[in-house]
């Protein structure tokens, strides 16, 4: 699993290794500082205090021998107070000896040189009771030689001794001090070497990791720019498109406020119209009314005139029948005289007077047939003037009826025109109204197309703001890149 | 010169005449009944003047196709035993001419029948020679009588 480190995580790990080798550094040092001043101290407190506890305790042994002898050559008690005073200081230097020496050794010969003291204290009381007691110099001369001398010169080497032993104690704590001091240094030498070599590392690749991430965040900052040049460039064209488009739209709205206006004032005036229409409705629904009533009365009359015309064609029927019978006589009336005429002519002579009677029937005949031929022909033309009166006043009842019933059609006409000039009228007001709401719409519309417009300018400056910002953006990418990679293009 | 007195007939819508002296009567053409004949232009017998007379097609006499309609008109010929029909589609008129106006037919030789001519007030027609239908038809009827035995 990688872990993906940010810039500062990188800085702050880095900063916080050579933080840390600081640390550990300084804590070594320190721990090196503590040690060497330990083992100075060590040197100073117990080895110089011992040394010289050594020194006051011989010192404090001479002190009491010098005493004991002045007492021994003057009989003073004074110097038997100093004795006493000096064996205090002996006493008290033994003691801390005892306290502070920390080897077996050092603590036996203490203890030995305690020992002796006692020893040396006896046989010097005794020599001193025998002052008292023998004032003669000589005999205390060799009292005190053969018994406090003694005892002084084993005192004097067991301190001799010890004081050459912390000599060499001290000596040794001195050099072991030294060398601590030395190892030390060549330590903190070798740590401070080794944490500049890390430090070096670190920065090494600290910086190696931190310009590759700086690079490629720079050059994702390159294509991003690029990308936001063309997007400003886009953008900024398409602005400009919207806010050509927007003033096309404010325009057109504008057009469209005109027209709504318009339509408005012509619905207002249909709806002046509409009701000047429903009162000629009505007008002409009352006219119609009365020209129903006027055609009802002319149906009546065609209907007299019709019955009187068919009366009329059945008696002619009736005269064209009798007409037939005058003609079937004036037939036989004729071919009686043809024959007539033929039996005359048969006759020759004597039938010619027959024949000019027979001649006259048929020419009477003749006649009466051409005569009711042309009654009949005027008969038909009359029968066919009835016919052609009934069939038109038939026609005429027809188109009356007819009349009737599209004056009932047209009645009912003028009344759904009326109602239908009532309903246009609403639907006209309705119409104004809404298209004087239209109209408040569309103003609104306009002012927010304007206001659109302007946003769209604004964004359209703003797409070049973009796009200045982007190739600045650009610029200061490029010279990032040279400033981490000096040698390298971007 | 004298006139001659006509009777001007439609056979298929021509005009013709037949002179009124040949003739015994005019009668319109009445009920017909078909009777078996040797003869195609006998149309049946009718009943005249109470008495039956055969009735004769004289268009088909004069060689016109026989009509499907029954003749309008029956021209009566011949006496009282021997009387016959002769039918016509159409009587026009009786009409005395001036005999200088009948003329001899020269343009209808391939008509029988029909020797003259004969200008009337409806035009020129042929004058038709009842004499000569009647005796054809005699002369038909005996050959065929003869042919029969």
């Amino acid at each position: 699993m990688t872990r993906s480190w940010s810039f500062g995580q990188k800085v702050g790990l880095g900063f916080g290794a050579v933080v840390g080798l600081a640390i550990v550094i300084g804590a070594l040092g320190i721990y090196a500082l503590r040690t060497v001043t330990a083992s100075k101290d060590q040197v100073i407190t117990t080895n110089a205090r011992d040394l010289v506890e050594a020194r006051n305790l011989i010192a404090a042994v001479e002190r009491k021998s010098a005493a004991g002898r002045g007492f021994l050559l003057t009989g003073d008690d004074r110097f038997v107070e100093t004795m006493r005073a000096a064996r205090s200081e002996i006493g008290a230097a033994i003691a801390r000896l005892k306290a502070t020496v920390n080897t077996d050794a050092s603590r036996r010969l203490v203890e030995d040189a305690e020992r002796g003291e006692a020893e040396h204290q006896v046989a010097l009381d005794r020599v001193v009771e025998a002052r008292k007691n023998t004032p003669t110099l000589e005999s205390l001369t060799r009292l005190f030689d053969a018994q406090v001398l003694p005892k002084r010169e084993a005192l004097d080497q067991t301190l001799g001794a010890f004081d050459d032993r912390e000599e060499r104690l001290m000596a040794e704590a001195t050099r072991a001090a030294s060398s601590t001091a030395s190892f030390t240094i060549m330590l903190m030498f070798v740590i401070v070497l080794a944490a500049v070599v890390l430090a070096s590392a670190i920065a090494v690749v600290l910086t190696r990791t931190v310009a590759r991430q700086i690079g490629a965040a720079v050059h994702h900052v390159q294509s991003s720019s690029t990308e936001l040049q063309t997007a400003a460039n886009q953008q900024a064209a398409g602005a400009k498109e919207q806010a050509t488009g927007m003033n096309e739209i404010s325009t057109t709205i504008s057009e469209l406020l005109a027209t709504s206006r318009q339509i408005a004032e012509s619905a207002q005036r249909v709806a002046h119209i509409a009701e000047d229409t429903a009162g000629a409705a009505r007008a002409g629904d009352q006219t119609v009314q009365k020209s129903q009533e006027s055609v009802g009365g002319v149906k009546r009359q065609v209907d007299l005139i019709v019955t009187h015309m068919l009366d009329l064609g059945r008696k002619s029927q009736q005269i064209g029948n009798i007409l037939e019978i005058v003609n079937e006589l004036a037939d036989q009336t004729n071919i009686l005289a043809i024959n007539a005429s033929i039996e005359a002519a048969g006759a020759n002579d004597a039938g010619k007077r027959f024949g000019v009677v027979a001649d006259e029937i048929r020419k009477l005949a003749d006649r009466v047939g051409g005569s009711t031929k042309e009654i009949r022909t005027l008969v038909d033309e009359v029968r066919s003037a009835v016919n052609t009166t009934v069939m038109a006043t038939e026609s005429g009842m027809k188109a009356a009826d007819t009349g009737i019933r599209e004056y009932a059609d047209v009645t009912l006409s003028f009344r759904q025109i009326a109602d239908l000039v009532a309903t246009t009228t609403e639907a006209a007001r309705e119409i104004e109204l809404s298209t004087k709401q239209q109209a408040s719409a569309v103003e609104q519309v306009n002012v927010a197309v304007a206001g659109m417009a302007r946003a769209t300018k604004e964004t359209e400056t703003s797409s070049r703001q973009t796009l200045q910002t982007a190739s600045q953006l650009a610029t200061l990418s490029s010279e990032l890149t040279r400033l981490i990679r000096p040698n390298g293009g971007a | 010169m004298g006139t001659e007195e006509l009777l001007v007939i439609r056979i298929a819508g021509d005009p013709y005449a037949v002179r009124a002296r040949e003739m015994s009567g005019l009668t319109p053409g009445g009920r017909i009944v078909p009777v078996p004949g040797p003869l195609p232009e006998l149309l049946g017998i009718t009943a005249i003047k109470g008495g039956l007379v055969p009735a004769f097609s004289l268009g088909a006499l004069l060689g016109y196709p026989q009509a499907r309609e029954l003749p309008s008109w029956l021209l009566l010929c011949g006496g009282d035993q021997d009387r016959v029909a002769l039918g016509v589609e159409r009587f026009d008129r009786y009409t005395r001419v001036p005999r200088a106006d009948i003329s001899v037919a020269d343009d209808l030789r391939d008509r029988p029948h029909v020797p003259e001519l004969a200008r009337t007030e409806a035009g020129i027609c042929g004058v038709i020679d009842i004499r000569s239908v009647l005796e054809a038809i005699t002369r038909r009827i005996a050959g065929a009588g003869r042919q029969k035995e």
